[in-house]
């Protein structure tokens, strides 16, 4: 009887499921590209030149700022029986660049995580 | 008897991260009133978001978060159509992190921290964009509702 029964109650351990997933919005910013981007000598122009269209412009009175964006979200997720285990990792790239009234670049900030996004267990990312 | 539990008994762990913090080395090398701009974005990078504040001043946000979420679910079948179900979830998130803001010359006039709900104080709507005709500036709303379709730049460009 035991050996009959033995299978099913097996089973559903051997049940478990995962999945990994990964949600990417736009292409990933190349550094390079973005540190040739002098202050005080390129112009708008340039910047579209190099990056394109931007994600977003905001309107700073008569100054403007363009945001360039990369996110990356990386998923893991594990269930067995009746635990589940989720972890969710985002990260982006990210790159301001602030013009002046004539449209000659002032300022310019770049943070490059977004390849840094992991697939990790929820104990994986605990600090 | 696991088919049963596992139908009627859940347990999840949750863990969710986005971006990396600013570190405490970064920030203690900015001073309000002394640092600018430049210095800003040298140090902590890219910010979240940028807007507009009054008489030309701007702010930037830095935000990240660390949420994570214990939960376990009990579902008694009563009877042939209703089930009970009890629930506990141990919730803990919130997108925390720093708001800056610069005046007109993008000298550093404040620095807050704390959870960005209660420092971004952005507007619910976004003035429309300057568009430069030669003459005078006007803005995008303005010039549709004139008629006029010239082309126009922004104010960037």
């Amino acid at each position: 009887m035991m050996k009959t029964l033995l299978p099913f109650l097996v089973l559903p351990f051997l049940c478990g499921s995962c999945f990994v997933s990964r949600d990417r919005v736009n292409e990933p910013l190349p550094a390079a590209v973005v540190t040739e981007l002098e202050p005080g000598v390129a112009t708008a122009d340039d910047v579209l030149d190099a990056l394109g269209a931007p994600a977003d412009v905001v309107q700073l009175g008569r100054r403007s700022a363009w945001l360039y964006l990369f996110n990356q979200t990386k998923s893991a997720a594990f269930s067995v029986l009746v635990v589940t285990l989720v972890n969710t990792d985002t990260r982006s790239d990210r790159v301001w660049v602030f013009f002046d009234e004539a449209g000659l670049l002032t300022h310019v900030g770049g943070s490059f995580e977004g390849a840094t996004a992991a697939y990790t267990m929820p104990w994986d990312a605990a600090e | 008897m696991a088919w049963a539990l596992a139908s009627c008994v859940s347990v999840t762990w949750e863990r969710h991260t986005r971006n990396e913090p600013l570190s405490e080395q970064a920030l203690s090398g900015i001073r309000v009133d002394d640092s600018d701009l430049a210095e800003v974005l040298a140090a902590c990078g890219a910010p979240l978001r940028v807007w507009e504040l009054p008489a030309g001043e701007m702010a930037v946000a830095y935000g990240w978060y660390r949420e994570r979420q214990l939960g376990a679910q009990v579902s008694v079948p009563l009877f042939d159509r209703f089930s009970g179900s009890v629930s506990f979830d141990d919730f803990d998130t919130d997108l925390v992190g720093v708001v800056m803001g610069f005046d007109a010359d993008r000298r550093l006039r404040s620095l807050r921290r704390g959870f960005l709900r209660e420092l971004v104080a952005e507007p619910a709507r976004r003035r429309a964009s300057l568009v430069d005709d030669g003459e005078r500036s006007v803005s995008q709303s303005e010039r549709r509702s004139s008629g006029s379709s010239g082309p126009g730049s922004t104010a960037a460009r």
